[in-house]
């Protein structure tokens, strides 16, 4: 017999305290505390009697969040009976969350367009987010009533025309841009100061270098750790290298492009570097790499480990005295400062002067003129407040509330006629300087062989014809070179040829099937769609100018 | 017994209720569902839209046995749309879209998706949908060409003409390039206000200016410019294609210039505007300001610019 069997049994309330009965109210109570907590919480997401508007962003840096929830009380004094709930989503994961909440059918009202697929390829935005042409293109934004953009369509309003949110496949407007990025330097003043004697930009590139071979020098007069500067983005080809390279090989426009649209493809650079137009001992190509190494210099050896988050530790740490980056970081960067009691300036990415090192070799500046908008929303096509969503936009992009938003965050505004703070008018876009540069990323091996190359070059762990070797070498492989690249490119232009006659498909389709729904604009826009696809000619473009090139088929994928 | 009466009363009523409710959906429903087929195919989901319409064509033969209803050939069309366009695609979709299609275009059945039907046939032809599918150019202008024939007034005639030359300029030859361009001015010159005229002046341009033939290519760009861009927003390369033609291999210093100036003052987002006031500067025509961003800058710290050349830059 067991010992338990010798106890006597438990009475009354007694025999109700078992482990069975209390791991079930632990269980109990605790489902009851979530639900409590899950009500507080909708309560306190939704307010009685207000209709929510949910906000998504991934723009955590310093400043955008509370300029936002700024935005959201001002709005709120002109419409009381909306609630707008600000979700601030990291970088790292908001691709993946909004995902998730668009295939659940429970996506904000409006999201920040970006980082997935979902929301850049076109058929998914299609079928998610709210076309938006007809309001942006023939109402005028109604907060703008009383300023110089009174009765001015939407669109017109913007700094962009919002040529950055159109979708030219799908002829059409999924999001309205809220403010605008470029990239520029940053500099501590003072310190900048205390190594050259001057709180003075430099000019030129080779005040530039001048200035740091001085930071470099007070670093080891002083025995202070001083890297010249530092990159948040290393030497990133769209913040640091295009630039240069434009600059540098603009020059060869009237030889690589062929098709004369103003732009030097990575096929049309292959064409001309086969036809003898440019080597890699091309004086203006070698002046370009050189400078380059020079400005690589100046972040210091290991600046390919370098990431942001260091990048931004170092200059607010003093250990740098300039910083490249965009504007998006200057609310976080000018916190610091202030608090340090240093002086913060931008200045822009200074180009050999005449004169100079490389100075002969340099045509000018890149332009930026066709910069487009950037923090860019959609609304979310099950949205039950669309209209409140579109509201919400338009007056967030009015110019009095765009102004002051962009202000507060410390960032570019979108909206014609806002003012700029003083800090960031360096950032606005450059409408001088040239476009076209040559594109060495002739397909996915040869830029990859490429970008590790100059890694290496910029790191001096590898000479200039150490490097234009290994590249060289990449682009004449018949396998993986230009031939390869010209294949692929071949069939990615017939693969995006046939998906936008899915669009043509549709539209015609659709103008037959509901004739009543059909307007003018729609018959324009199937003109324009079908004009651009008719003058793709099925990608054939791409064979003819391979064949007359190697005198040779184009090889098949 | 009471409640077995009751059981009985209430299995006949639940099935008397589910009959009638039945028969109003079937009633609704050829409606209904190729309203959810048009919605299903105006979002791209083409297999949905395929089932939907596939249904409702059923329904619809159901509903009105003979020769196709209206509602059937909507649904047929429809159904034919959505299986040519779906993604994977493979013989036995072109089959049945070709097929579709085919009894749509019969002229028997005189029905108005007949013209689009054909259109889509020669579309089929052109393109090559899975592995083994032939490009059959012969085919596809075929088709075009009897679109034109069987519907000269309509509409549709001209993207007819305009894919004719498309079939032409896609081989790149001499003598298509040349005929594609051909092509195009002659519809041009019968229906002088086609809507799609602008669309044809600009790709007789692109021919031409494959071809090398610069003074007939500008001169095709330019009647395109004169009847208004159908890309409008998008002709800033456009512009400077046809600048640099008239600068650098024409001479023609009036029209470099008033297509340098269209660039800085209509598209000057297009990134040329600085090039072309160097370019108005070089051949001592005014030079218009552009008129983008208009907030007080910093001046830029940049290296003054050099001269540009027609050549280029020097």
């Amino acid at each position: 017999m067991s010992i338990a069997a010798h106890e006597a049994a438990p009475t009354g309330l007694r025999k109700y305290i078992n482990a069975t009965t209390i791991g079930c109210a632990v269980l109990f109570v605790a489902v009851a505390a979530s639900f409590a907590q899950m009500l507080y919480a909708e309560r306190q997401a939704s307010p009685a009697g207000k209709k929510v508007i949910r906000i998504s962003h991934w723009q955590l840096e310093a400043g955008y969040r509370d300029s936002l929830d700024w935005a959201i009380a001002e709005y709120a004094k002109v419409r009381p009976d909306v609630h707008i709930e600000q979700m601030g989503i990291t970088e790292r994961v908001y691709g993946q969350w909004l995902n998730c909440q668009l295939i659940a059918n429970a996506a904000p009202d409006l999201a920040e367009m970006g980082g997935t697929k979902l929301v850049t390829d076109d058929s998914y935005t299609l079928r998610y987010f709210q076309p938006m042409g007809e309001i942006v293109s023939s109402h005028p934004n109604p907060y703008n009533a009383g300023t110089i953009l009174e009765g001015v369509p939407w669109k017109e309003t913007f700094i962009d025309g919002m040529r950055g949110a159109y979708r030219p496949q799908l002829l059409e407007y999924y999001s309205v841009p809220t403010t605008m990025y470029t990239t520029r330097i940053y500099a501590n003043l003072d310190l900048l100061k205390e190594a050259t004697g001057s709180d003075e930009l430099p000019k030129t590139f080779g005040e530039y270098l001048k200035a740091c071979e001085q930071l470099k020098s007070l670093g080891e007069r002083t025995g202070r750790k001083i890297i010249p500067a530092a990159s948040c983005y290393r030497m990133d080809d769209w913040m640091v290298l295009a630039k240069y390279r434009t600059g540098f090989t603009s020059s060869m426009e009237a030889d690589l492009d062929t098709d004369l649209d103003g732009v030097i493809t990575p096929l049309e650079t292959y064409a001309g570097f086969l036809r003898g137009k440019f080597s890699f001992e091309t004086p203006s190509l070698v002046a370009y790499y050189e400078s380059m190494v020079a400005m690589a210099e100046t972040l210091g050896r290991g600046f390919p480990a370098i990431d942001r988050q260091q990048a931004q530790f170092m200059f607010n740490q003093g250990q740098s005295a300039f910083l490249v980056t965009g504007s998006w970081d200057a609310a976080g960067m000018k916190r610091t400062f202030d608090k340090r009691g240093w002086r913060l300036a931008v200045f822009d990415n200074p180009m050999p002067g005449p004169g100079e090192k490389w100075g002969e070799y340099f045509t000018g500046a890149s332009n930026e003129a066709g910069v487009g908008g950037g923090g860019n929303y959609g609304v979310y096509k099950l949205s039950k407040n669309k209209d409140i969503a579109i509201d919400f936009l338009q007056f967030l992009t009015s110019l009095k509330i765009n102004e002051e938003f962009n202000a507060k965050a410390l960032w570019l505004p979108i909206t014609i006629g806002a003012d700029v703070p003083e800090l960031m008018k360096p950032f606005m876009p450059r409408t001088t300087g040239y476009t076209a540069k040559i594109d060495l990323k002739i397909g996915s091996e040869v830029a990859s062989a490429l970008t590790g190359a100059e890694t290496k070059l910029f790191n001096k762990e590898m000479s200039y014809d150490e490097m234009a070797k290994t590249v060289e070498a990449k682009i004449r492989n018949p396998n993986v070179g230009g031939d390869f690249a010209a294949s692929i490119e071949y069939d990615r232009a017939k693969t995006e040829s046939r998906s936008q006659e899915r669009v043509l498909g549709m539209m015609s389709a659709m103008a037959m099937l509901r004739p009543q729904a059909d307007t003018a604009e729609d018959q324009l826009k199937y003109r324009k769609a079908l004009m651009q696809h008719v003058r793709k000619n099925n990608a054939q473009e791409i064979r003819w100018r391979f064949e007359t090139l190697r005198n040779k088929p184009i090889p098949p994928m | 017994m009471a409640r077995e009466r009751l059981r009985i009363v209430t299995i006949v009523c639940t099935l008397w209720g589910s009959s009638l409710a039945t028969g109003a959906w079937a009633k609704e429903s050829v409606d209904d569902l190729l309203n959810h087929a048009n919605d299903q195919l105006a979002m791209f989901n083409w297999d949905n839209a395929y089932r939907l319409y596939g249904d409702t064509l059923a329904a619809a033969e159901k509903e009105s046995p003979g020769p196709w209803s209206a509602k059937a050939q909507q649904a047929a069309f429809g159904k034919a749309v959505a299986t040519s366009q779906a993604s994977p695609s493979s013989a036995e979709r072109i089959d049945e879209a070709t097929s579709l299609f085919n009894r749509l275009a019969d002229a028997q059945l005189k029905s108005p998706f007949a013209a689009r039907s054909m259109m889509n046939l020669g579309r089929l032809a052109e393109l090559s949908d899975f592995m083994d599918d032939r490009v059959d150019i012969e085919s596809a202008r075929k088709r075009y060409a009897e679109v034109v024939e069987r519907f000269p007034s309509e509409p549709i005639a001209a993207e007819a003409t305009y894919r004719i030359a498309g079939t032409y300029v896609q081989s790149f030859k001499p003598e298509d390039l040349n005929r594609g361009a051909e092509i195009c001015q002659a519809w041009i010159t019968a229906h002088p206000k086609d809507p799609l005229n602008s669309a044809m002046w600009q790709y007789a341009g692109d021919a031409y200016f494959f071809l090398k033939e610069y003074r007939r290519s500008l001169d095709a760009y330019m009647e395109s410019d004169k009847l208004g861009w159908t890309d409008e927003g998008n002709q800033g390369p456009i512009y400077w294609r046809m600048a640099v033609i008239a600068d650098r291999e024409l001479k023609d210093t009036a029209a470099a210039g008033k297509f340098y100036t269209k660039i800085i003052v209509e598209t000057p987002y297009s990134g040329k505007a600085y090039e072309s006031q160097l370019a108005l500067k070089r051949l001592g025509m005014p030079v218009p300001e552009i008129q983008i961003f208009k907030v007080p800058t910093a001046q830029p710290t940049t290296a003054p610019v050099a001269a540009v050349s027609a050549e280029g830059v020097r």
